[in-house]
């Protein structure tokens, strides 16, 4: 790699990585996210590496790229073979031969690694066409299959940077925050505050030092959007925040990342080097005179340290608390300078409204959010994983457009959005646009993302209790309302599931929830209540099944349920064989019988029972 | 100013302030928890909630400043309510131990379910059972269960010494604070102070009074010269059982280090002397008072008959109050006709007063320790606050917090306040006059100093200049192994800052150059005005309670009252006029030269009041021989003390707790000392055993009370003038600094080393003090929880030197200079630079002024206290 001294010198090597991979005939690009990791997607390259290099290819330049995540986690591991454009699904290692012999040798399809849709059974070769991508919007995840994260020739190669050099010799500090104000981005981690505004205050703070973070401390069950990003393009989060710096004035910047994210702490670090090495990070970055540097601070996985000023602490190598924000952490913030902090997906739009213009980019979406927005859709539908989706879209269209609807044909019955402290949106309010303003509005957030969809096998005060439990062990113990009362609250609810619950029980905890969010110190707290609030807003009638009737309608409280055998029952005996507890008795080929005493509800008998045998009440 | 409504009341503000803080100003209450006016805002118990119009919701109003217009309620119904469920909340699981609570009666939790009328919980109480660990210091113990997690404790641990011990361990429901660095813990006791409940409690006095049946009284403390405000808890005027701090109360504020909190047993200690001792036949037996006072006074009186009063000397306490060391210097002066006497401070502290009262005319610090908060650089000179000084320690950090003060510290050890350094210079031991030379001569090159303050408020600038002509950059390097490129970047700090303020202690002082040093400090701070009001300071640490009183008192050998010279005619013939008796017109001995005289047999009789030479000054072989030489010797103290028994007479005097006076601490503030229990056994206040003295010897002394002995200290001192009890009441008052003369260059002389060191003795051996103990030992190393903590002395090495010894951490080892040998215990330390020890000792029992040089400053006040050469040995 060369070090690069002008903007020029960039754009010549661009042209070289450019013409360079025009050479190359065919791309076969594994997907390497840690989802499809996990289904053994390094294997699958391995693989490949081998296949490709024993058959020698005479005459076809063939180029191997592992990837980073391309969102459709649940297919993995994901192969795309370029220029066809073809889309494998589930490929394991010992389709690769295959592969290369048909499809790379000669150009045929195999059909049974295509992705089927579930709805119309159709088989789809190629990704645009796929539901789940199809209505996406993918601008900031898009290039994610372009690219091998690791590296930097691949990134440039697809124009990155580009933005760096336009704002570094084209444009005033003042004039990137302008951009940036005009473009209306807003922040990504949650709360929605407007970036430029937020730059515009750091740059206006009174110091010579100033820092920039990159929070990456993702921690809502189930959203990995920013792990995929910083997985799988780390270098347009950089570009993003080395612009970001010169708007500010920013000096260091620091990227936190939970150490529960290895491969993203991974290729941080490795595109880190690289930038450093070509110039584009330290010491008169592209020989502007401009100065600034990044480097990883590692996170112990606290929850609470996605909080900006916990998230600080910890930099500073203090236990990971909320402070007071009286005085904001753009005026003071890490070691008591001011400090820019904003999300891995925030950054990472900052090079594309920088290349695009804010114009382009205040196009898309709604009157008050712009742009695109990640989600990570999971729960009971029937495709999951990250879609990227234009502000303003909504609720139906992600869940039964990209979604696909519910799994196994049962009824959607509601969205918990925003992680933890989200709120449970039913699925009568599924018109509602996607955007900050109207999800707070409907007692839930955009938070960073995540999306649950829960179907009527879902018992919502279970749900409520999930998450009150989660936020219970997450809370930092600092202010007293969240330590002392979401552990009563989640006292309350266990009673509830219980069948302890009585008249007072719910006024009780309506209370409570109100004494939460309204007095304490930081966001935690503040909206840990969201999820109890919203699922007693839409399905009071569930909470009062359980006080009342002793009863969870949606068989799920197991205290409150029953298991039987209905007279379905062939006799197969699987239920007998499965059951843990001994709790099931009967003759072969007679209706068999649960012991309630000895029966312990895991439900391992309603799993197996091929003829819908097993009855909960 | 700022208009804003709280509950309907019209109020004015001023920007800066929140809420809570103009609430408070116009008594209207708001409850609290965690909120503390010392500490940053920690936010964490939401009960100062209150409502703001135009806020949906209810907003802390210990964090929110206040803005025009603002219209708050701090009473609605919704704030109320919250209020109370988050007390609720506290409530299930805080164990209702009360009645066996130390905190019980003043206990903000008790308080506040008080208030709120709580008397049933809608969730069952809770027991949790949180496994205990080991505290900090063992003098306070935590009680886990009974923490509110307010997290003042761990704000105040921070904030106040910055000692950084505490931390909130686990998360949720389950987090609980521990002491997670143990071993930065100085048991200052900020936390238990400043615990709302009674988490924290004092784990020393094995007897407990309810907060009832406890007399609190306020007084000075008698250890270090900070001057702190404490309450003496006593119970049934007996016993001193407790030490509690008000927050508003005197330059501490409510803080205190270890040994104000936790060192008080010493006064009910069973070794106190309770009836005057009388030796016949080479033993102590008791007598009466009537008996000894007469006999002191007859031997005394034929004494002074045989040989003059010049043949009697007397050593005055820098612990002892004002009035007494008043009374002593005027029995000696008047009664006896002798100006051989000398205290404890001349010793210690002796060379920074001389050097200041020549440069600047006054003989104390130039500003008061609140102001070296406002400093934007504070330069440390052979000083340890942190060790020595807590409270002065704890606001030079404000100074850090408030205007980002640039800290450039100066000692060959890595101490506390490196940490908060921009700088560290490790000079050669004894050569802090040669960098701060160079640096003066750097700065006038750079033209770093104010011309005008120079020309029109100072006088010998030139004389001062041309002495400085050898320090130059090499000569600095070469002598004291400061670069040129660090000496530089001092000077560069040095010019970009507007208040400077210099921090001297015993590492400057307490050498034999320790005079010329404190003059060439002195000269620095003159460069740039610093010992102006507008100036950052000049700020002496002083190692006794009473230094600053005992010579203001008089206690010096040339000085009267209020540093008149003895053999200033018109002072002396005033002082004679009222005293009604002749002085002895030219100035006396200093404490080391009546010893010398001793030893020549020239001084026949001693008197010894609050001191213990054998333990100060070096070469105790000769003191002792010495000893044969004299007639009569009296001491008077709380304890046996070494050179006590060589007395002739012993007089049981009392400690602080047990009288009434004034001390002045180290910024000229006369404080009240108060009586908390009656004297123990038959001993008697210092004041009154004189007073007595002295009418036996004929020269009647008929005060009835210290209050009196201050009026005419009052009447005879101009600036003591306000110092009536009346005017001390409502707290100290501060001597003023006025004289219209000019302040003075003076020329400095640089010489090396006693001694280097050699083959046989490779060592620089420093002796230091530190936290846990106080000046000598007497009363610290009887305090038990003192003595808990930090039970012996020992010498710090460096690892490199300690392979070369064969000597390893926590070894025995014999310590041993060309004087003589002592043994101690090892530590390794890699704080120390190479080739220097550090003795951390309080003299008591470890006799290390045996190994001192016996070589005194050319003033001959001052011993080499601070460095001699040596070696260790394992034993």
């Amino acid at each position: 790699m060369r070090k690069i001294k002008t903007a020029s010198d960039l754009e010549k090597w661009r042209q070289d990585i450019i013409k360079k991979q025009k050479r190359d005939e065919i791309v076969v690009s594994v997907c390497g996210g840690t989802g499809c990791h996990a289904y053994g997607c390094k294997k699958v390259r391995d693989q490949f590496a081998k296949a490709i290099k024993k058959n020698g290819f005479m005459d076809k330049k063939i180029r191997l790229r592992f990837t980073g995540c391309r969102g459709f986690c649940e297919r993995g591991p994901i192969v795309t073979i370029q220029p066809q454009g073809v889309f494998y699904q589930r490929v394991q290692e010992k389709d690769v031969d295959l592969i290369v012999s048909e499809t790379i040798n000669q150009g045929k399809i195999i059909d049974r690694l295509l992705y089927e849709d579930p709805n119309t059974k159709r088989k789809i070769d190629s990704e645009k066409e796929i539901p789940f991508y199809k209505a996406q919007h993918r601008l900031v995840l898009g290039k994610n299959g372009l690219i091998e994260p690791t590296k930097i020739e691949d990134y440039i190669g697809v124009g990155g940077y580009q933005s760096l050099t336009k704002a570094l010799f084209e444009m005033k500090p003042e004039e990137i925050i302008e951009e940036i104000k005009t473009s209306g981005l807003r922040g990504r981690g949650g709360a929605g505050f407007p970036t430029g505004k937020k730059w515009e205050d750091c740059r206006k703070a009174q110091g010579n030092m100033k820092y920039l973070i990159c929070n990456c401390d993702e921690g809502d069950p189930g959203a990995y959007m920013d792990r995929s990003l910083l997985e799988g393009n780390p270098h347009s989060v950089l570009e993003g925040m080395i612009i970001g710096a010169y708007a500010i004035g920013g000096s260091h910047g620091y990227i936190y990342v939970r150490h529960e994210y290895p491969l993203a702490c991974k290729n941080a670090e490795i595109a880190i080097k690289q930038a450093r090495r070509a110039g584009l990070l330290g010491k008169d970055i592209l020989g502007s005179g401009f100065d600034f540097d990044i480097e990883i601070a590692k996170g112990g996985g606290a929850f609470v340290c996605g909080e900006s000023t916990a998230l600080i602490s910890s930099i500073e190598g203090r236990v990971g608390e909320p402070r007071s924000k009286q005085i904001h952490t753009v005026t003071r913030g890490l070691w008591g300078k001011p400090t820019n902090l904003n999300n891995v997906e925030t950054w990472a739009n900052v090079p594309l409204i920088i290349e695009k213009g804010s114009k382009w980019f205040a196009s898309i979406g709604t009157e008050k959010s712009k742009g695109t927005k990640i989600f990570s859709l999971v729960g009971k539908v029937k495709n999951t994983g990250l879609v990227e989706v234009p502000m303003g879209i909504t609720l139906n269209e992600i869940i039964f457009g990209i979604g696909g609807g519910a799994k196994n044909g049962r009824q959607i019955k509601a969205v918990q959005t925003g992680g933890p402290s989200g709120g449970c949106i039913p699925a009568s309010l599924f018109d509602l646009p996607v955007d900050f303003d109207s999800l707070t509005q409907v007692g839930s957030m955009m938070g960073s993302g995540g999306m649950i969809v829960m179907d009527e096998g879902t018992c919502m005060v279970d749900v409520a209790k999930y998450f009150v439990h989660f936020l219970e062990e997450e809370s930092c113990g600092k202010c007293l309302p969240c330590r002392e009362g979401l552990k009563r609250m989640g006292q309350i609810l266990d009673g509830i599931t219980e069948g302890r619950g009585d008249e007072e029980t719910l006024m009780l905890l309506e209370d409570l929830s109100q004494v939460v969010g309204d007095t304490s110190l930081c966001g935690l707290g503040k909206t840990a209540p969201n999820p109890v609030l919203s699922a007693l807003r839409y399905f009071r009638p569930e909470f009062e099944a359980h006080i009342y009737q002793k009863k969870c309608p949606a068989g799920v409280c197991t205290s409150l349920i029953q298991y039987s055998i209905s007279e379905d029952c062939t006799g197969c005996g699987a239920c007998a064989k499965v059951c843990p507890m001994k709790a099931i008795e009967g003759e072969k080929k007679q209706i068999h019988r649960i012991l309630t005493e000895l029966c312990s509800k895991c439900g391992s008998c309603k799993d197996v029972c091929k003829s819908n045998a097993v009855i909960v009440q | 100013m700022i208009k804003l409504k709280i509950d309907g009341k019209e109020l004015t503000a001023r920007p800066d302030q929140t809420i809570l803080e103009v609430a408070r100003e116009n008594g209207i209450y708001i409850p609290t928890l965690c909120y503390h006016e010392r500490l940053s805002l920690i936010k964490s118990c939401r009960l100062c909630l209150v409502d703001v119009e135009g806020c949906d919701m209810p907003m802390a109003s210990c964090a929110t400043p206040v803005v025009d217009g603002m219209v708050v309620q701090t009473r609605t119904e919704r704030v109320e309510r919250m209020r109370l469920e988050a007390l609720k909340l506290l409530l299930v699981n805080h164990p209702l131990d009360c009645p066996v609570c130390d905190a019980g009666g003043e206990c903000q939790l008790q308080n506040r379910t008080f208030e709120f009328g709580i008397k049933e919980n809608q969730f069952p109480p809770e027991r949790v059972d949180r496994p205990s660990r080991e505290y900090g210091t063992p003098l306070i113990r935590q009680w886990t269960e009974r923490c509110v997690m307010c997290l003042r404790c761990v704000h105040a641990c921070i904030d106040i010494p910055g000692a950084d011990v505490l931390d909130v361990v686990d998360h949720g429901f389950s987090s609980h604070i521990e002491a997670v660095r143990k071993e930065n813990c100085i048991s200052c006791g900020e936390c238990l102070h400043i615990c709302p409940v009674g988490a924290l409690t004092e784990n020393l006095s094995p007897i407990k009074g309810r907060r009832w049946q406890l007399d609190r009284v306020q007084t000075t403390c008698t250890f270090c010269g900070c001057g702190c405000q404490l309450e003496l808890n006593s119970l049934a005027d007996r016993k001193v059982v407790k030490v509690t701090t008000k927050g508003e109360a005197g330059v501490n504020q409510g803080s205190l280090c270890v040994k104000g909190r936790f060192g008080y047993d010493f006064v009910n200690h069973p070794e106190r002397l309770q009836r005057p001792l009388v030796k016949r036949s080479g033993v102590f037996v008791e007598a009466s008072w009537e008996e000894a006072l007469a006999l002191v006074a007859t031997r005394l009186r034929e004494v002074k008959e045989k040989y003059g009063g010049q043949g009697i000397g007397g050593i005055s306490s820098s612990r002892a109050t004002n009035e007494e060391n008043y009374l002593f210097q005027k029995w000696m002066r008047a009664c006896i006709g002798t100006n051989h006497l000398d205290n404890g401070a001349g010793l210690a502290n002796g060379s920074s007063l001389y050097s200041m009262l020549a440069s600047t005319g006054w003989p104390a610090m130039t500003h008061s320790m609140d102001d070296v908060a406002q400093a934007d650089l504070i330069l440390i000179v052979g000083a340890d606050p942190y060790e020595d000084n807590l409270i002065f320690s704890n606001k030079m950090r404000q100074a850090i917090g408030r205007h980002d003060a640039k800290i450039i510290l100066v000692d060959p050890r890595k101490t506390q306040w490196e940490r908060w350094a921009d700088l560290w210079l490790r000079p050669l031991p004894g050569t802090d006059l040669v960098w701060i030379n160079g640096l003066i001569r750097l700065l006038i090159e750079k033209g770093g100093y104010s011309k005008e303050f120079v020309g029109s408020k100072t006088e010998g600038f030139e004389a001062m200049r041309l002495s400085l002509e050898r320090f130059s950059r090499e000569f600095v390097t070469k002598e004291s192994g400061i670069s040129s490129n660090d000496l530089e970047k001092v000077a560069g700090l040095y010019m970009a800052a507007k208040k400077r303020a210099i921090v001297f202690g015993s590492g400057v002082t307490q050498h034999l150059s320790g005079a010329e040093t404190v003059k060439g400090l002195c000269n620095l701070a003159l460069l740039t005005g610093e010992t102006e009001r507008e100036g950052g300071g000049l700020y002496p640490m002083l190692t006794q309670n009473n230094a600053q009183g005992a010579c203001d008192m008089g206690g010096l050998p040339e000085f009267l009252p209020g540093y008149e010279r003895v053999d200033d005619e018109k002072a002396r013939r005033r002082f004679e006029e009222i005293w009604e008796g002749s002085i002895p017109e030219r100035p006396g001995l200093s404490y080391t030269e009546i010893f010398e005289k001793i030893h020549e047999g020239k001084i026949k009789a001693l008197y010894v009041f609050g001191e213990d030479p054998f333990l100060t000054l070096p070469n105790l072989e000769r003191l002792r021989n010495g000893l044969h030489h004299l007639e009569f010797l009296v001491v008077q103290d709380l304890f046996m003390t070494h050179i006590g028994s060589y007395a002739d007479v012993i007089l049981p005097g009392v400690s602080f707790a047990e009288k009434e006076g004034t001390f002045t601490n180290m910024e000229r503030r006369v404080q009240r000392v108060r009586q908390a229990i009656s004297p123990v056994g038959e001993a008697r206040p210092d004041w009154k055993i004189i007073s007595d003295l002295s009418t036996a010897m004929g020269y009647p002394m008929k005060y009835q009370t210290p209050a009196e002995v201050m009026e005419e200290i009052a009447s005879l001192v101009p600036s003591y003038a306000m110092m009536t009890y009346a005017n001390l009441e409502k707290g100290g008052v501060q001597w003023p600094l006025e004289n219209g003369r000019k302040k003075r260059f003076l020329a400095v002389e640089y010489r090396g080393a006693a001694e280097q060191p050699d083959e046989r003795y490779p060592l620089w051996i420093i002796p230091r003090g530190f936290h846990y103990h106080y000046g000598i030992g007497t009363t610290t190393k009887r305090a038990k929880g003192l003595a808990k903590v930090f039970p012996d002395s020992c010498i710090e090495v460096h690892p490199e030197d300690a392979k070369r010894a064969g000597i390893g951490e926590g070894d025995k080892v014999k310590v041993i200079s060309p004087r003589g040998e002592v043994e101690t215990i090892c530590r390794i330390s890699e704080d120390l630079p190479r080739g220097v020890a550090y003795f951390a000792t309080t003299f008591f029992p470890v006799f290390v002024n045996n190994l001192l040089t016996s070589g005194q400053d050319r003033s001959g006040l001052q011993p080499e206290y601070k460095v001699f050469i040596g070696r260790v040995e394992r034993r």
